[in-house]
């Protein structure tokens, strides 16, 4: 029997390279998984997280194929000899998509599949599947199509299917990077039972850390400062590592000097509670001056005779980034179809960049509104990144230099790669430079950060800055809101098939319960972001010298 | 007698059923009862019918159907019927048009429709997860397959749509079949990637795992049997269908015998590679299950032995003349008994 500081898995001097590359996706991996322990593995995209992980199970090298070198033991087994199905019983494995990885047509039947494989007893398999809904919470789905089901309830589905298994190991690949905030939550919540009540030894890989930090209690970090990875508990490894994928207390706790930064909100209530800060920013209302670029009034949308969208009137103007926020379902997307003109309304009218859709149509828009879909890589179908942009000024009519916009979204040096051999950040630049030929006045994006690293999510932040001043309008709809305090001028809410707030992030950001960034929850005001409060700190001598004496306590 | 859902088995037999004559002639009596009795079907059973995001396969079927019906118009110039006429000096397109070429078409046009119908009622309605438990165990994969398949088919839908609104907005216009490698390319590699991913989880799950806990080791002389098992009976009944079709009945039922005993026994005597897998729900044959089944097998060996005895009843031509076809109303009658499943159906007691 394996107890708790037992190695679950080791990895001995671990380097993988996959078929018909050039560099490896990660060198002289060692590290332990010790039994109960719950991991989070962190670093940018291409560092090699998902691979690493794909080792714990025998995928790499049994299933990419590639260049191994050192060995991997898990349950006791080397991986080398032993290969991903027959590690299956060991190893639970939940995928980053929650479609691609579902195989049968009923959740109940998905829970007993692996069991099945291993000719698990019929009544065995009955007991873990009822044990498995019921621990998950999800017996309520038990008769449903995973296709009918949430990203996150099929997430649910894949750990309750792992679960049923009775694995030493459960790894989860992002698992939470396709899902909205309260599926995500949902997701972290299972997972933090599962490891703290019956003690399974996770392994975790995210980008976004302010859930998954605090119920870590190791973190391995990849291509740390020196190129070498960073292996410890949180709070030891923490100070050492990069500060943009921090949680934004703890970012903060950072900047402030703080040798313990803190990694949760309650934790950093605590350290900062006796921060003096000046008034907070005001909550000026939105001002833009800008020409109106989209225009919607009174629309009504119904979708299998639903009304999705009631009477929304929004008019965006140049020079604005205007966030459309809300949960799954309330109509944000539809919002921005309709806008672009693809999705019809059945009242109300919607003018956009000049164009009266429901007098001109649709077509009439072709090519004037830059429109990056939630997979970015929808757009591309040529082998070289800069055929792209031609493709996108000769359909226009465009004269713009390709080369120029490239180098302005800083993709000079990839003008001659395959568009869907970069990588994710690269990938959202380069989509959103295609779309930018012609130079459209307005700018639809759906959802652009999902699945996003931190150090991309910044990037993007410069580059929707840097078009805002240009005077491109921007609608962006996202659930992300930290990026909105960092880089919205607008905020519409959407609910109840209409719109239940519209303003400045300040105004509508702060104090809400759900809506709000970690800086707003400990500082409240409307206080939303790090640089807020810094820049409040260094007005304030008290403050600075405040930070002094809890330096020098840490 | 009345049931909320069927076996799949007996969804197959129905669809085999409902599909032998749409394949073995164009007769319009025939054809449009077809359709009628598919439609109702679906219509009963739309309950618990799933099709999200399957519209556009009809929609594909009715292009194909718009489409066959000109093409026929244009090239076939025959038939008693003149309805118009291009000059002779036109490619292929030159000479008269007839009402014949018409009508033609448009039976086809039908039959591929009702086929396309068919298959997607049975697809909706079938449990691939049942059929991965009932086919035999060497097969079960192509249960797996068929199950990931249909998976894949509404996600395949909702990214063509998304890739063409965003090529559209790009400013991409649709004109010929050369402006579709936009939406073509990125819909490949993505649906590759997701290929990928799926392959990646069933390894993952165990899908096929080698541990066969006492099991017999795996054999090569097993292996081939069962190969050359499968090629003799997939193309027995490849044959079989071929003879049914030109009316060769008596080298049809042999092919169709030499076929089907092939097929039985690679399943009954070579074991399966991780044969050590259970089953977690057992499924229950029900009378409703047992009448749906035998309806449709016996509307089969029906339509089977009338294209044999009296192919007018199946089959019609509208070249040379364009003629009103038979009635063979004992057959109709009796491929009215594939509405069986539309009168088994209950709907499911709600708690």
């Amino acid at each position: 029997m394996t107890t708790a500081n037992d190695p679950v898995a080791t990895l001995d001097s671990v380097s993988y390279r996959y078929p018909e590359s050039r560099t490896d996706a990660f060198r002289n991996e060692s590290w332990t998984v010790n039994a109960g322990s719950f991991t989070l593995v962190v670093g940018p995209s291409g560092s090699g997280k998902s691979s690493l992980l794909r080792c714990l199970n025998g995928l790499v090298p049994h299933f990419s194929g590639g260049a191994f070198g050192g060995q991997v033991v898990v349950d006791g087994r080397n991986t080398r000899t032993t290969g991903p199905r027959d590690l299956s019983a060991s190893v639970g494995f939940v995928f980053q998509d929650p479609e691609s990885q579902l195989v049968t047509d009923r959740v109940e039947d998905e829970i007993a599949f692996g069991l099945e494989q291993h000719g698990v007893e019929r009544g065995t398999m009955r007991k873990r599947v009822e044990e498995a809904l019921d621990y998950l919470g999800i017996e309520h789905l038990r008769g449903r199509r995973p296709g009918t089901l949430s990203g996150g309830e099929r997430q649910r589905v894949a750990i309750a299917s792992a679960l049923a298994m009775h694995p030493k190991l459960l790894v989860l690949d992002e698992p939470t990077s396709q899902l909205d905030p309260w599926g995500a939550e949902d997701v972290i919540g299972v997972l933090n039972r599962l490891n703290e009540d019956l003690g399974l030894t996770v392994v975790v890989t995210e980008h976004r850390l302010d859930r998954l930090l605090p119920r870590a209690d190791v973190l391995r970090v990849m291509d740390g400062p020196d190129g070498v990875g960073l292996t410890g508990a949180p709070a030891q490894v923490v100070p050492l590592m990069d500060t943009v994928p921090l949680p934004p207390v703890t970012r903060l706790g950072r900047a402030l000097g703080l040798s313990s930064p803190p990694l949760t909100v309650k934790a950093a209530r605590a350290s900062m509670s006796g921060l003096a800060l000046p008034l907070a920013p005001a909550a000026w209302p939105t001002a833009s001056t800008g020409k109106v670029v989209a225009d919607v009034n009174g629309i009504q949308v119904r979708l299998n005779n639903q009304i999705v969208l009631n009477d929304v009137s929004l008019h965006v103007r140049a020079g604005e980034l205007v966030a459309v926020m809300g949960r799954n379902g309330s109509g944000k997307t539809t919002l921005l179809r309709a806008i672009a003109g693809l999705q019809s309304v059945q009242a109300g009218s919607v003018t956009t960049v000049g164009v009266d859709l429901g007098k001109d149509g649709p077509e009439a828009l072709r090519g004037r509104v830059g429109y990056v879909p939630q997979q970015a890589s929808s757009l591309f179908f040529h082998e070289r990144l800069i055929d792209e942009l031609r493709f996108t000024a000769r359909v226009r009519g465009a004269a713009a230099d390709p080369h120029t916009v490239l180098e302005r979204f800083g993709l000079g040096r990839l003008a001659e790669s395959h568009p869907l051999d970069l990588s994710g950040g690269e990938r959202e630049r380069a989509a959103l430079a295609t779309v930018m030929i012609g130079q459209p006045r307005l700018l639809l994006l759906d959802e652009p950060t999902r699945g996003m690293d931190a150090w991309r999510k910044v990037e993007l932040a410069m580059h929707l800055t840097e078009l805002r001043r240009d005077g491109v309008a921007i609608v962006m709809v996202t659930h992300d809101v930290e990026l909105v305090a960092a880089c919205a001028s607008r905020v519409v809410l959407l609910g109840n098939a209409g719109i239940v707030a519209d303003g400045s992030p300040r105004e509508v950001l702060s104090g809400s319960l759900t809506y709000t960034t970690q800086i707003n929850k400990v500082f409240g005001g409307t206080w939303l972001t790090v640089e807020d409060v810094l820049a409040g700190v260094s007005t304030t001598p008290e403050s600075e010298a405040q930070i002094r004496s809890e330096r020098d306590a840490d | 007698m009345g049931a909320d859902r069927l076996d799949s088995r007996a969804w197959l037999c129905w669809g085999l059923a409902a599909m032998t004559p749409l394949l073995l002639g164009r007769n319009p009596w025939v054809l449009g009862e077809v359709l009628l009795i598919v439609a109702i079907v679906r219509a009963v059973w739309r309950p618990v019918m799933s099709e999200q995001g399957m519209g556009w396969f009809l929609r594909i079927a009715a292009t194909f159907v718009v489409v066959g019906v000109i093409f026929n118009v244009l090239t076939v110039h025959s038939g008693d019927r003149v309805i118009a006429e291009l000059p002779e000096g036109w490619p292929i397109v030159g000479g008269i048009l007839t009402a014949n070429a018409l009508v033609y078409g448009v039976l086809g046009g039908i039959a591929l429709f009702t086929l396309v119908l068919t298959g997607l009622t049975i697809a909706t309605l079938v449990s691939w997860t049942d059929l991965f438990h009932v086919l035999p165990r060497r097969l079960a994969p192509i249960a797996v397959t068929g199950s990931v398949a249909w998976a894949f088919l509404p996600q395949t839908a909702v990214a063509w749509r998304e890739i063409r609104e965003a090529q559209t907005m790009r400013g991409h216009r649709f004109r010929g079949a050369r402006d579709f490698v936009p939406i073509v390319v990125p819909l490949l590699a993505g649906g590759l990637d997701r290929s990928l991913a799926m392959a990646e989880a069933l390894e993952a799950r165990g899908f096929g795992v080698s541990e066969r806990m006492g099991r017999q080791p795996r054999s090569r002389s097993l292996d081939w049997t069962f190969a050359v098992g499968v090629i003799l009976g997939l193309g027995g009944l490849a044959v079989a269908a071929y003879c049914l079709a030109v009316g060769m009945m008596f080298w049809a039922i042999l092919a169709g015998v030499i076929g089907g005993a092939a097929l039985a026994v690679i399943v009954r005597f070579t074991p399966a590679p991780g044969s050590s897998r259970t089953r977690y729900r057992l499924l229950a044959w029900r009378s409703a299950d047992s009448l749906v089944s035998v309806t449709a097998l016996l509307a089969v060996a029906v339509v089977i032995l009338r294209n044999g005895t009296s192919p007018a009843s199946l089959a019609y031509t509208t070249y040379p003349e364009l003629t009103w076809p038979s009635v063979d109303l004992p057959m109709l009658l009796v491929l009215g008994i594939l509405l069986a499943p539309a009168v088994v159906y209950r709907p499911a007691a709600t708690s």
